[in-house]
């Protein structure tokens, strides 16, 4: 953990409730990021964040975790397991790489389909809707690294994993993401196959 | 080198998570294999756009709540919430949390002032009149009085005081008379 989150979570400890405002804003875009990629609207995810902070400012006192970060990922990512687990959707967020995503996850996606797909020239959203196809467990891996910045070796202390199978989970998710975008990375890396 | 190997161990070590001992072995493995380049360049595409990806800002209603929530939790341990002027008075430790109460709180240290002002103030007064202060103590008054009443007794004549016993026969001349102005006098 970074000097500015040690000062700002013992600001907050002392009641400087501006610190923790500092301290939110401060992990907004990794954590939101995480939780936007992993639910299906804004409106979930900033519900997921919100109860997010909520249980971290309940257990602060019984943080002891080396990074922040993580352990506010780890609070995001029991939250999504309940919520899907409330929803009935039966997705498992551990599950088999090569399973397809379930039909009633499917269907309760509200990724843009392929029609939406090829509108736009910007790539981003292009692999925010693909990543929405994905299985949660390769998601989630994707979601983690790129938004969050975590190590694998985190990702699979999270995942409660082998560092080997977070690999996988990304090799998959990368070679699936390159099969949906494969005109957009041929223009953008400008290699053809 | 196996290429998948290789592909996660170039996504390995574009986290960090590579020795400079297997950075160089991956690269010399990237100067001979097409396939791993092409990889290699559509993974970090890919990174890059995934982070250049917006990610909307926290409306205020989420904010507020968590900085409500935030308050909350401080209320209920007992710290009092506020900007980094209150900060000194809620270092406090919890034994302490009941002394807090705002006056006494933000008053302690002139009521401590005022206190030992008070205890000075009136040692010094207690020294300063001891003989007058001795006088009016109740019981060396009384000693005093009575002391000063034996001397004045013992001055006066038996004839004065008249000090005959009283038969039963004889009616009590203090019961009913006037007492005599002249003794009375001399005692007063």
């Amino acid at each position: 953990m970074g000097q500015p989150e040690k000062k700002w979570i013992a600001a907050y400890r002392r009641g400087d409730v501006q610190a923790l405002g500092c301290l939110v804003e401060h992990y907004r875009r990794p954590l939101f990021g995480f939780i936007l990629r992993m639910t299906d609207s804004v409106a979930d995810a900033e519900d997921v964040f919100q109860e997010v902070w909520f249980r971290a400012i309940r257990h602060l006192d019984s943080y002891r975790e080396k990074r922040f970060l993580s352990w506010l990922f780890r609070i995001a990512r029991n939250l999504l397991i309940d919520r899907l687990r409330r929803a009935k959707l039966m997705v498992p967020l551990s599950g088999t790489d090569q399973e397809a995503t379930p039909w009633e996850a499917r269907l309760a996606s509200t990724a843009p389909g392929p029609d939406r797909l090829t509108q736009g020239h910007d790539l981003a959203p292009r692999i925010a809707a693909a990543l929405q196809r994905l299985p949660p467990a390769q998601r989630e891996v994707f979601a983690l690294r790129m938004e969050g910045g975590l190590p694998f070796k985190e990702i699979a202390r999270l995942q409660d994993t082998s560092i080997n199978t977070a690999l996988a989970r990304m090799h998959y998710a990368v070679t699936k993401l390159r099969q949906e975008l494969k005109k957009d990375f041929e223009d953008y890396t400008g290699v053809r196959r | 080198m196996n290429c998948k190997r290789v592909q996660y161990q170039l996504m390995l070590d574009q986290a960090g998570e590579q020795s400079a001992w297997q950075h160089r072995r991956l690269a010399r493995h990237l100067a001979g294999c097409a396939a791993c380049r092409a990889w290699r360049a559509e993974w970090q595409a890919l990174a890059l756009a995934a982070r250049a990806a917006p990610v909307p800002p926290l409306t205020d209603a989420v904010r507020g709540r968590i900085l409500a929530a935030g308050r909350r939790a401080l209320a209920e341990r007992g710290v009092a919430a506020g900007g980094a002027a209150a900060r000194s008075s809620r270092a406090a430790p919890a034994r302490w949390r009941v002394l807090e109460w705002p006056l006494v709180t933000h008053w302690r240290p002139a009521l401590a002032a005022a206190a030992v002002l008070l205890l000075l103030a009136g040692g010094v007064r207690l020294a300063t009149q001891h003989p007058a202060a001795h006088s009016l103590a109740w019981d060396d008054g009384l000693d005093q009085q009575l002391e000063q009443m034996n001397k004045t007794i013992a001055g006066l004549s038996t004839d004065v005081l008249d000090m005959r016993l009283i038969t039963p026969d004889e009616p009590s001349p203090a019961v009913n008379e006037r007492p005599d102005t002249d003794l009375e006098a001399q005692v007063i």
